[in-house]
């Protein structure tokens, strides 16, 4: 077979071609926290809004999440240094506590964006005071879902 | 703006057409040897411009085993890296593939030229640890850890694809598109492996690869084809 240049050219330059389409330098764009989205419902199962709610984690009293807010959803950081997380939701004279324990999984998301911890929910448990029950849609948290948590509310 | 799909569409196409052209006019006079092919993949040299690997070397012998049928073997090494002020990441290690190609031409003359499909069988031996990870919530604030080194075993298949054009006498360029379907393996339950040495993103079940490969052939012996 003779040696043909244009040939040749042709066949480089789809190497590169083909090369450069399949990676691309990227910034981070990926989540690399996994907040539990909560949405509140009341006792019929509608969207409901709660007006004057306080929120915060045990361990960041310091932080409040909502403070006297209005909210029809809220999303709740779990810690990724411990296996539970724990938050005090403050509904006007009453308040509620809800206890999540979970496992938490390292991954390497990408070298831009570098570790991050995934969480699966194994137990929530609550108390009674406002908050009547708890639907957990999706024990994995990840950021395609738009709600993980459905709080109905007394 | 070109997508990926159109970009390999292309390429695809004008390499299929390259290797038609130069097919059309082949002599039947010529007597056709057997040979062993020696290749390096060009593709992992350019990789290492653009994604965090230090290291990767890989090589490609191919022999002719019965008509239209070649015994493919592939080694290589990958060593990756990347650490800044939050992390500092590295693994490396070896990998083999083994399997067969099948050409899709029908070689009636000296041409070895090739458009070829084949299933390789893939392993991987290979290591990773984390002397820094940094973890960081904007609640509940920052941590950092570290994990000591671990050994780690994956095994794959593989489907490739691909072309092979004789540009001199008994040198070769060629491509191959190759997807990987993980079998099985050992895992770090701390940790997934990030790359795994040949066979790309640890965490997924599928992988897609790609080859550039120049090669030359040492022809052995009378081919009774």
């Amino acid at each position: 077979m003779k040696f043909n240049l244009g040939n040749a050219i042709i066949f480089l330059t789809c190497m590169v071609l083909g090369t450069t389409a399949c990676n691309i330098n990227r910034p981070c764009d990926e989540p690399t926290q996994f907040p539990i989205l909560s949405g509140f419902y009341d006792s019929i199962g509608a969207d409901t809004t709660l007006a004057g709610l306080t929120i915060f984690g045990i361990g960041r009293e310091d932080s409040l999440l909502a403070d006297m807010d209005t909210l029809h959803s809220v999303s709740l950081p779990l810690n990724p240094f411990t296996d539970t997380s724990r938050f005090v939701m403050t509904f006007g004279p009453v308040a509620d506590t809800l206890s999540f324990m979970y496992q938490r999984n390292l991954r390497m998301v990408n070298p831009e964006c570098g570790f991050a911890m995934y969480f699966q929910i194994e137990t929530i448990n609550h108390t009674h005071n406002f908050i009547d029950s708890l639907i957990l849609l999706d024990q994995y948290l990840d950021a395609n879902a738009q709600e993980h948590l459905q709080i109905f509310v007394h | 703006m070109p997508t990926h799909k159109n970009i390999f569409k292309y390429l695809f196409i004008s390499l299929f057409f390259f290797v038609s052209q130069n097919l059309h006019g082949q002599t039947d006079s010529l007597r056709q040897t057997g040979g062993l092919t020696i290749g390096i993949d060009l593709a992992r040299f350019l990789v290492q411009i653009w994604e965090p690997v230090n290291t990767n070397f890989e090589f490609s012998i191919t022999s002719d085993l019965v008509r239209s049928i070649y015994v493919n073997g592939e080694g290589g090494w990958l060593k990756t890296a990347f650490s800044d002020e939050d992390q500092n990441y590295t693994s490396g290690g070896y990998y083999l593939r083994m399997g067969g190609l099948y050409n899709l031409f029908k070689r009636k003359s000296q041409a070895k030229d090739m458009i070829y499909i084949g299933l390789l069988y893939g392993f991987s031996n290979f290591w990773h640890e984390a002397d820094q990870i940094t973890i960081t919530d904007d609640y509940w604030g920052v941590g950092s850890g570290r994990l000591d080194r671990k050994t780690l075993k994956s095994n794959w298949l593989e489907i490739k694809i691909g072309i092979q054009i004789e540009i001199f006498k008994n040198w070769f360029l060629g491509w191959a598109i190759r997807p990987r379907f993980h079998l099985f393996g050992t895992t770090d339950e701390r940790l997934p492996a990030y790359i795994i040495p040949g066979y790309g993103k640890g965490e997924n079940n599928v992988n897609f690869g790609m080859s550039y490969y120049l090669a030359f052939r040492i022809p052995y012996g009378k081919n009774k084809r």
